[in-house]
């Protein structure tokens, strides 16, 4: 039996969730991987394109430190990841930016590189933002260990042992990265540069195949360590443990600016998620093999999230929300009755719609979308275009402000003349140009204040537009107000996007950064969700993704929702 | 020649040189406007630094203004400066592009903009070029009588009237006039045997970075006003993750 589209695109987009429903932050931060993020896009596109993957060197020492450089052949090109690693003193070993020192630092370097290169970049690689990159690089980044399991995994190996499955499900990696950079970042190469290749032209591509090649690295890594200590008697990791293990990030408020700065970006994000599930939703039946591959995921899902453990109080309250809404979704899809309905997907969306906890809503739409590749893959496409903010000069004041009354009410509703709706504010350290959080009323810095305040920026142009009798153009308003081109620019711009803006006020008391770090992620493909504040997280990337020599052999759609792996050594 | 002081990507040089605008006090949507600008000199192979920083510098030492005012004239818009100084580049660049944006396709070639005492005309010309736009011709009289101009056309290329990137024979305020030309006459023999700069060049500068050269710490400089300075307790409490990690 053929699935059956029976309404047409048209009328799938007018049923898609709304802006005001999606954008939201507190939504925003129940997301969860789908289909379409963009590890899941890049994995799809190695198998399919059977990308070589070759160890080109290992010039490391018996303790783990030397460097070594991991190469992947595309169907044009080649990347090559080259890693520093070094001994470092464990009170100098942070996730932040202010770090000066890590565990391994890395490039993903564009072709082969030489002897001069690895050279050059052995001078500044390990230096990080002090150290200089050129366009022949396309990423930089770095990583700490996570020293309790590496150590861990290398003395079981090391006498011929697994290690522990249950200490390694409470870690999930050996190691973390703590930033990786691309587009254009410390010299690196523009994302223009790459940006029409087809290999590269996907959102987040290179920086992703970057963690997926460093992870391979770590699991060498281990292995190589612990056969010098343990020679002959040691043993490699069990296949299933080295899928198991993913790649550790600690993201913190770099990430969130992203999203306001590139908001057309986003919307195209949002847009390919949610018109993905416009076309699950209106198939009127399902076939027995879709049928059987949701049953199957929603059983791993449930899995997973038993095994999601955090000791972040909010999140665990969450995650004990998340399973109960499992077991109803598990028991609903149980009874055959529900089965026998048309439109089954839209069912189980409204189900969980009318009684889930904001993260088991969007885990449900994960789900939906899981079975259905061939119906909604190619939107993957499409979730990297992007432009400009452009000022239209030749429109009317009358013009924008009905603009501002039809699309941006969201932030017109927020009073804003309450000092506590603005108390935050974003703005770079001097101290490596960290990003950081502000109290506008504590701290000092206000009047460096990144231009993030979309909300607070609306209110005070609706405000200036009132107070001006005359109808005169935007051209000749910013001419004398040019404080408001910017945002007037962004109004002018957005309103073709609605996904584009975060529907929220981001300066708020009560706002929680950890949101936008969490939406960003998701759609990154990342799990293991592990809140550390409401500042920063720790998650996981590629965890349950086979290795290079594996991925190539088996269907790279089998890795949503990992979980521990059923082993003898257990 | 000298090694440069730094080589950018051109996201650099847009992060840099827009914080370094709004480091002199221009709102951030001229200052991104004035990043526009930079990476289109970039993208021609030059330094910016050289050719924008005293246009932040005249700003910063308040020896030109964002205050200004454009009235019609028949087939002339004309903006000046509603003071006694000079007309920021850093204005009426994007003034022009707006001017540009709003003229209506087949609205009337004849007519012209002209802006009175712009302290760099250059960088007007920049904000026009980055506006990628069509073909313009922006020229402008130095005080020794020296006509200069810049003519921009599709695809990014563009020419200038002189054949040197040597600043110093084209600084100095001038009125400067910014007239629609026909497409044509990028290959006209009047321009001809003028110095060149073709949009594939921008192919060649992502292989290569941007140099920046002397003028670097200029702004820099600039640049580091957007930045807080550290505390104790912005240390701890305003940023992600902890100040030692381990697990």
């Amino acid at each position: 039996m053929k699935d059956n589209i029976t309404k047409s695109n048209q009328v799938v987009l007018t049923e898609m969730r709304s802006p005001e429903k999606v954008m939201r932050l507190s939504r925003m931060g129940s997301s969860f991987q789908t289909r379409l993020s963009f590890m899941r896009s890049l994995t799809r596109r190695i198998t399919k394109e059977k990308w070589k993957f070759e160890k080109i060197r290992f010039d490391i020492d018996k303790d783990g430190y030397g460097v070594s450089v991991y190469a992947v052949h595309t169907l044009e090109r080649t990347y090559s990841l080259v890693t520093f690693t070094n001994a470092i003193d464990p009170k100098m070993r942070t996730d932040r930016v202010v770090a000066e020192v890590w565990d391994a630092t890395f490039n993903l370097f564009d072709g082969v590189p030489t002897e001069a290169d690895i050279k050059r970049l052995s001078a500044n690689t390990p230096k990080q933002e002090s150290g200089r990159f050129s366009p022949s690089e396309l990423v930089m980044g770095r990583a700490n260990k996570s020293l309790r399991l590496f150590e861990h995994v290398t003395s079981s190996l090391s006498q011929g042992k697994q290690p522990d499955v249950d200490l390694l499900a409470s870690v999930s990696y050996l190691m973390r990265t703590t930033a990786v950079y691309g587009s254009g970042k410390f010299g690196c190469a523009d994302r223009e540069k790459i940006a029409k290749r087809p290999e590269t032209r996907g959102a987040f591509q290179v920086e992703l195949l970057t963690v997926y090649l460093f992870r391979w690295f770590t699991i060498e890594l281990v292995e190589h360590v612990a056969k010098m200590r343990g020679g002959r008697k040691a043993v490699s990791l069990n296949p299933e443990i080295s899928k198991y293990l993913g790649i550790g990030n600690a993201t913190g408020l770099g990430m969130a600016p992203f999203l306001i700065k590139h908001p057309v970006l986003i919307h195209n994000w949002v847009l390919a998620r949610e018109t993905a599930l416009s076309r699950v939703i209106a198939l009127e039946s399902y076939t027995p093999e879709t049928l059987s591959f949701f049953s199957k995921y929603l059983l791993r899902a449930i899995q997973h999230i038993a095994e999601w453990n955090v000791e972040d109080k909010i999140q665990t309250a969450r995650i004990l929300k998340t399973r109960e809404d499992l077991k109803l979704l598990a028991n609903w899809f149980a009874d055959e009755e529900n089965l026998k309905q048309p439109f089954l997907w839209e069912r189980i969306l409204r189900f969980a719609e009318s009684n889930f906890s904001l993260e088991g809503q969007e885990l449900t739409i994960s789900l939906l979308l899981e079975p259905h590749g061939e119906l909604v893959d190619d939107l993957a496409d499409d979730m990297q275009t992007s432009t400009e903010t452009e000022l239209d000069p030749s429109m009317s004041l009358t013009q924008l402000n009905d603009l501002l009354q039809k699309s941006f009410s969201w932030a017109l509703e927020i009073d804003f003349e309450d000092p506590e709706k603005q108390r935050r504010f974003w703005y770079y350290s001097e101290e490596k140009l960290e990003p950081r959080f502000g109290d506008r009323y504590v701290d000092p810095g206000a009047e460096q204040e990144m231009p993030l305040a979309v909300g607070r920026d609306v209110y005070l142009l609706s405000k200036k537009i009132k107070s001006i009798s005359a109808d005169i153009s935007v051209g000749a308003f910013v001419q004398k107000y040019p404080e408001f081109r910017h945002i007037i620019g962004r109004v002018q711009t957005v309103v073709r996007f609605p996904y584009a803006e975060i529907r929220d006020n981001i300066l708020d008391a009560e706002m929680r950064p950890i949101d936008m770090l969490r939406f960003k992620l998701a759609f990154f493909g990342a799990s293991n969700f592990d809140p550390k504040s409401e500042l920063w997280t720790r998650i996981t990337l590629f965890q349950g993704v086979p290795l290079p020599d594996k991925l190539l052999e088996q269907d790279s759609e089998e890795w949503a929702f990992p979980v521990i792996p059923a082993l003898e050594v257990r | 020649m000298s090694s440069p002081e730094i080589v950018l990507s051109f996201n650099e040089v847009m992060f840099y040189f827009s914080r370094a605008a709004v480091g002199v006090g221009l709102p951030y949507g001229l200052a991104e406007e004035f990043g526009r600008s930079s990476i289109w000199i970039a993208a021609g192979g030059l330094d910016p630094a050289a050719f924008t920083s005293s246009g932040l510098k005249s700003h910063d030492d308040a020896q030109s203004s964002l205050s200004a005012s454009q009235t019609e004239n028949g087939r002339e818009t004309v903006l000046t400066c509603s003071g006694e100084k000079k007309l920021s580049s850093l204005l009426a660049g994007p003034t022009v592009c707006d001017w540009i944006s709003a003229k209506d396709t087949d609205s009337n070639k004849n007519q012209y903009f002209s802006a009175k005492n712009v302290d760099h005309p250059f960088l007007l010309a920049a904000a026009v070029g980055s506006l990628n736009s069509g073909s313009w011709e922006i020229s402008w009289q130095d005080s020794r009588g020296t006509l200069y101009a810049v003519l921009t056309a599709d695809h990014g290329n563009w020419k200038t009237s002189w054949d040197t990137a040597d600043m110093s024979l084209i600084s100095g305020a001038a009125d400067v006039t910014i007239r629609s030309v026909e497409r044509s006459l990028f290959n006209a023999n009047k321009w001809n045997v003028k110095k060149s700069y073709s949009g594939i060049n921008r192919e060649r500068v992502l292989e290569t970075g941007v140099q920046i050269y002397e003028t670097w710490p200029i702004i820099h400089s600039f640049f580091t006003r957007c930045l807080v300075p550290s505390t104790e307790e912005s240390r701890k409490s305003g940023a992600g993750a902890g100040i030692v990690d381990t697990d």
